[in-house]
């Protein structure tokens, strides 16, 4: 079986680019769903580093494929509920919009 | 690791009342889903009972070695003492929430009751583990059940609140995550104590990337502990949730938050403490600083509380910000202030949340201004209104003056005094606001109580909590010893 | 010891007590038929008499057991309170620790002499009698307790008490606008406490030796004598008097609140808060940091002065006698702190003779105009003239606190007046010089205000008819100006006790 060597930095780069774009999705998008999906981006850009950790790190071993196993599962649940969320606002406003769950504007 | 070795890790120690207290969780969500409706109560009683066992079991085995179990877990002092810190506080929320399920106004879900047991499981695993993958799981087991427990209501600003919460709080996760696989990657580790070991070398080999992880993790723990300028999605939740729900985000979620805190940054970054916590000093001080001006211009008694608990997360984070200077001799010191404080603030954030329970179910009382539609008669809760206010103001005889005292002492012990300095200086900026419902409620134009207030049941519960929270207030207050003379034999690491 | 303690406590009981009491209901009070000085919260302003005369005969008997010329603190006790873990096996030890020396037994007195005045002459408006007595009570145990403590933290704790107390007091019995005032009576003085907490831990860790903080003023004035302190204590702990006494330009919360504040709250303000701070320096400036004192005497001194002077002026400009008391006590503290930085044990004998007689002198104009108040409803000089065809013997107490306030020979004013610019001549002759006008000022302020309120034209019919003081309320007047004639004429036991307090000062060449 032939292994395709990728360097570690391009794969953390690649991570650290994708953590950077949702973090922007998620504080400035204005629907709520794509603030949902930025977040699940933030989230697998550092699964992404925790397996290239785990097999291209100074000291590779299978920790951190756990550790992204949990962030999975973690981050699964915690969109559930944002979800339901979403969806129980949605039924009170008609609208998925960030700027409608902002009554209190100063 | 085998059979035996297993025998012998102590396990009722590290993890009994963490297990207790998920085994009663999962337990109450099944009789909630098998039991008719009628039955509105039962789910919180028998959680009550579930922390209550809990609480005792924690607090037969406050005095015992240390012991570390699995990799994963330990009980050491600042575990154990937090473990019986958090219980008695869940008991404390739980206790004046069945009142506010009896209350009409509030179509409160009985759902709660579970849920305040998984968060209370998730801060316990935070405050005892010492695996950043278990306290990962531990700090979002706690946030997620928050989020559903702020946004439980369905009223509309609760799901704003909620909404808002679970936004700002996943960045914060999604910060903290990706600052600690920076740390594994340069580690190959998960161990705090591991971690530990190797930090001295690892601020050697790298620097660039140990600050970057640190400010990383401390931004993602900055927004669960409402630090400016993370600080926005705070006073949405708080003043969408339930009484007792917020005064959980207040007190349970920022003590085991803080706990946290402390351990992880602390051993991740022990190699660099120089070096690193410098930056939690500037964090501290422009949440004080921020969180009491925004108070300032408060009108609404909830949103009045949350920014100042944000104020307060900055007096808090001053003993963290401490451990740049100090020595593993010092340590203890830190340690101290800090879960001083912790006690102190929670205390009083509970008490005063329960008083305003009570305001809102027979008042609707919102804003500052409606304080004076309370009657003359009910003078034992206004004075309980008031200790508290000052309680949060550090006025003396409360708990809170010695609590800031210590800080203070402690600022002044390691060389950090313009950080005491700014605590004191910013804590009369904060006298305006706190006496600004004190003077509302003694205002002279009182009446008397017709029964105009709304018919509602009895709050026993609630009187009892509010009770207990204004007797530990003063007892801390003018004895703060009983405490303190019992942290002096916690071996706290 | 058994005095002090009893001196002490008696007026803290009396406070738990009045809270704990049920307060009684006005609902059975038919309109139209109230009685106009009984009232249904009578009982407890007797709980406050009785609990504040206990104090004042256990003041006599410890006058009387006071051993002279002796530096240590007398009657001393304490009670081992908590411990600060400052690291590994590093406590620090507090306590609650009282005693008195020289310095502290005259203030000490002063403080309960005043609260028991102030019982037996003013009385609240009916319905606030109990919530008046309460904070009053506990106003006056925490300023006593300031005085006597021995310790740092009771100082600390004792003070931030007067400052919790205070606030509730203003605002409670302010007559308008009590809020503003009373914040500002609360960020002003928070704000003191916090630079004095400063200064003393600041002393505390200066003074420490190998991890262990001392905090009982004893051995902190012992090891500090043979150790510098960081010049940013004292200029912390100065700041804080300033604040503390009102000092300008940090003086305004106080005209503020003595403008709004009932005749109890006023007395208690400018009687005995306002010298808590002065005490502090000389305790704590003076007693553990002669050094930096004596580097700062030309600060501190001009600071004096500029407050003797700057307040003569305002009070001269006052338009009516709440605001010219005020000022003319501001105007007193300023040449007090002026002796201070004499550094001498004479200017020291002075400036304690000042702090005691100021604090007698504003109580007995403020008892003697409220008095006026009662029946004119205003205390404004333009509605005043006249009055001592009408009302002769609040006429003469007034003019007998004014020459009190001037400095006349046979007043107790006089000897601290005397030994102030006396003491000052030697050292700094040109502030002396600077402070003999400003008292020529004091003398013409004060004769102006009787002149345009006791003689001059009378305005109006109606001031013709006011009664006069009656004996109840004169009396309390009457001892008030018994002990300002006492002190000035037989001031040596006095002076005496005082003396002893300020025994180190010599070694520094005063």
């Amino acid at each position: 079986m032939t292994t395709v060597h990728i360097p570690l930095p391009s794969v953390l780069a690649l991570a650290a680019i994708l953590f950077c774009i949702g973090l922007y999705g998620a504080l400035s998008k204005r629907s709520l769903i794509i603030v949902l999906v930025s977040l699940e981006l933030m989230l697998s850009s550092v699964n992404i580093n925790l397996v290239a950790f785990s097999q291209l790190g100074a000291f590779p071993n299978l920790r951190g494929q756990v550790f992204s196993l949990f962030t999975i599962t973690v981050a699964a649940a915690e969109i559930a509920v944002g979800f339901a969320i979403v969806l129980a606002f949605f039924r009170f406003r008609k609208s998925a919009d960030a700027d409608d769950a902002n009554s209190q504007k100063r | 690791m085998s059979l035996y070795s297993l025998l012998h890790a102590h396990l009722g120690l590290t993890m009994g009342p963490l297990s207790i207290v998920a085994i009663s969780a999962v337990l109450v969500m099944l009789i909630e889903l098998l039991l008719p409706t009628r039955f509105l109560q039962l789910p919180v009683w028998l959680s009550l009972l579930g922390l209550l066992v809990a609480l005792v079991d924690a607090f037969i085995h406050l005095s015992q070695v240390p012991q570390y179990s699995l990799h994963t877990l330990v009980s050491d002092g600042l575990a154990s003492i937090l473990t019986c810190l958090i219980l008695l506080l869940s008991l404390l929320l739980l206790l004046f929430h069945v009142d506010e399920l009896k209350s009409q106004t509030n179509q409160f879900p009985r759902e709660g009751a579970y849920l305040f047991l998984f968060a209370t499981a998730g801060a316990l695993a935070m405050v005892t583990a010492v695996d950043l993958v278990t306290l990962y799981v531990g700090l979002e087991l706690l946030s997620v059940s928050s989020y559903i427990l702020v946004a439980m209501t369905r009223k509309r600003l609760a799901l704003e609140g909620g909404m808002k919460y679970l936004v700002l709080g996943g960045v914060g996760s999604a910060l903290f995550l990706y600052g600690a696989s920076f740390i594994y990657g340069m580690t190959g580790q998960t161990n705090l104590y591991t971690i530990a070991r190797m930090s001295h070398q690892l601020w050697l080999l790298n620097p660039a990337i140990v600050v970057l992880s640190f400010l990383l993790m401390l931004c993602g723990l900055g927004v669960k502990l409402s630090l400016v300028p993370f600080h926005y999605w705070t006073p949405d939740a708080y003043e969408g949730a339930s009484a007792s729900v917020a005064g959980f985000l207040a007190s349970v979620s920022k003590s085991a938050t803080f706990a946290m805190t402390l351990r992880v940054l602390l051993y991740l970054f022990l190699g660099s403490t120089h070096d690193v916590f410098p930056y939690v000093a500037a964090m501290a001080a422009l949440t004080m600083v921020a969180g009491n001006l925004l108070a300032l211009g408060q009108n609404k008694l909830r949103r009045l509380l949350a920014v100042s608990s944000v104020a307060q997360a900055g007096y808090l984070l001053i003993p963290i910000a401490l451990l740049a200077q100090a020595t593993p001799n010092t340590w203890p010191l830190v340690y101290n202030s800090l879960v001083f404080y912790l006690v102190s603030y929670s205390i009083v954030t509970i008490g005063a949340f329960a008083v305003l329970s009570i305001l809102e179910q027979r008042y609707e009382v919102q804003e500052i201004a409606d304080l004076s539609r309370l009657p003359r008669q009910y003078r034992w809760l206004r004075a309980a209104f008031a200790c508290f206010l000052l309680g949060f103001a550090g006025m003396p005889l409360t708990s809170g003056f010695m609590g800031k005292l210590y800080l203070l002492i402690a600022a002044l012990r390691l060389h950090e005094l313009w950080l005491g300095v700014l605590l004191f200086a910013v804590s009369v900026i904060s006298f305006y606001y706190y006496l600004k419902p004190i003077r509302t409620m003694y205002q002279k134009q009182l009446f008397t109580d017709n029964g105009e207030g709304q018919a509602v049941s009895r709050q026993t519960a609630t009187q009892t909590v509010i009770a207990f929270c204004v007797l530990v207030t003063l007892l801390l207050g003018v004895w703060p010893g009983i405490l303190l003379q019992a942290f002096s034999h916690v071996q706290w690491y | 010891m058994a005095f002090l303690l009893l001196a002490l406590i008696t007026p803290l009981v009396a406070s738990l007590l009045v809270w704990l009491l049920p307060a009684s209901s006005p609902s059975n009070n038919v309109q139209g038929l109230k009685q106009p000085h009984r009232s249904h919260e009578d009982h407890f302003i007797w709980i406050g008499r009785v609990a504040m005369s206990i104090s004042f005969l256990c003041m006599f008997v410890l006058w009387i057991k006071m051993r002279l010329l002796s530096d240590v603190y007398q009657f001393a006790f304490s009670f081992r309170w908590f411990q600060f873990s400052l690291g590994f096996h590093q406590h620090w030890t507090l306590r609650i620790a009282y005693g008195l020396d020289g310095l502290s037994l005259p203030l000490f007195s002063l403080a309960v002499l005043l609260g028991w005045i102030i019982f037996f002459a003013v009385r609240p408006p009916g319905e606030q009698i109990r919530v008046y007595t309460g904070w009053m009570l506990l106003a006056l145990f925490a300023v006593m307790s300031s005085f006597a403590a021995i310790d740092l933290l009771t100082f600390i704790l004792s003070m931030e008490l007067t400052l919790l107390a205070g606030f509730f007091l203003i605002l409670r019995q302010g007559k308008e606008q009590h809020w503003d005032a009373a914040l500002q009576f609360l960020l002003y003085r928070g704000l003191a406490s916090v630079f004095i907490i400063l200064a003393l831990l600041g002393l505390a860790a200066a003074a420490s030796r190998g991890g262990l903080w001392p905090a009982s003023y004893a051995v902190l004035s012992a090891v500090l004598f043979h150790h510098s302190v960081p010049h940013i204590v004292f200029l912390a702990l100065f700041i804080g008097v300033l604040l503390e006494e009102a000092f300008v330009p940090l003086h305004s919360w106080f005209p503020n609140a003595m403008q709004d504040a009932g005749a109890g709250v006023a007395v208690l303000l400018a009687g005995i808060l306002t010298k808590t701070g002065l005490y502090a320096l000389i305790r704590f400036g003076v007693g553990m940091m002669p050094q930096d004192a004596n580097d700062y005497r030309l600060l501190i001194a001009t600071v004096g002065i500029i407050n003797l002077l700057y307040a003569a002026f305002a009070a001269w400009s006052a338009k009516d006698w709440r605001r010219l008391i005020s000022f003319s006590s501001i105007s007193h503290m300023g040449l007090a702190l002026f002796a201070v930085a004499t550094l001498r044990q004479t200017g020291m004998l002075g400036a304690l003779f000042l702090l005691v007689s100021s604090g007698l002198v504003s109580a007995l104009f403020l008892l003697t105009s409220e008095g006026m108040f009662k029946r004119l409803h205003s205390l404004e000089f333009s509605r005043l003239g006249g009055l001592s065809k009408s009302m002769p013997i609040a006429s003469g107490f007034l003019l007998f606190a004014a020459l009190g306030s001037l400095g006349l020979p046979l007043t107790s004013s006089f000897v601290g007046e005397f030994q102030s610019i006396f003491s000052g001549f030697a050292v700094l002759p040109g502030f002396a010089f600077v402070a003999l006008l400003g008292l020529l000022l004091s003398a013409i302020y004060s004769l102006n205000a009787i002149r345009k309120t006791t003689f001059g034209p009378v305005l109006d019919s109606t001031l013709m008819q006011l009664a006069d003081l009656r004996w109840l309320e004169s009396w309390p007047l009457a001892v008030l100006s018994l002990f300002l004639l006492l002190l000035g004429i037989l001031p040596n036991p006095f002076a005496q006790v005082a003396l002893s307090a300020f025994h180190h000062l010599r070694a520094l060449g005063g």
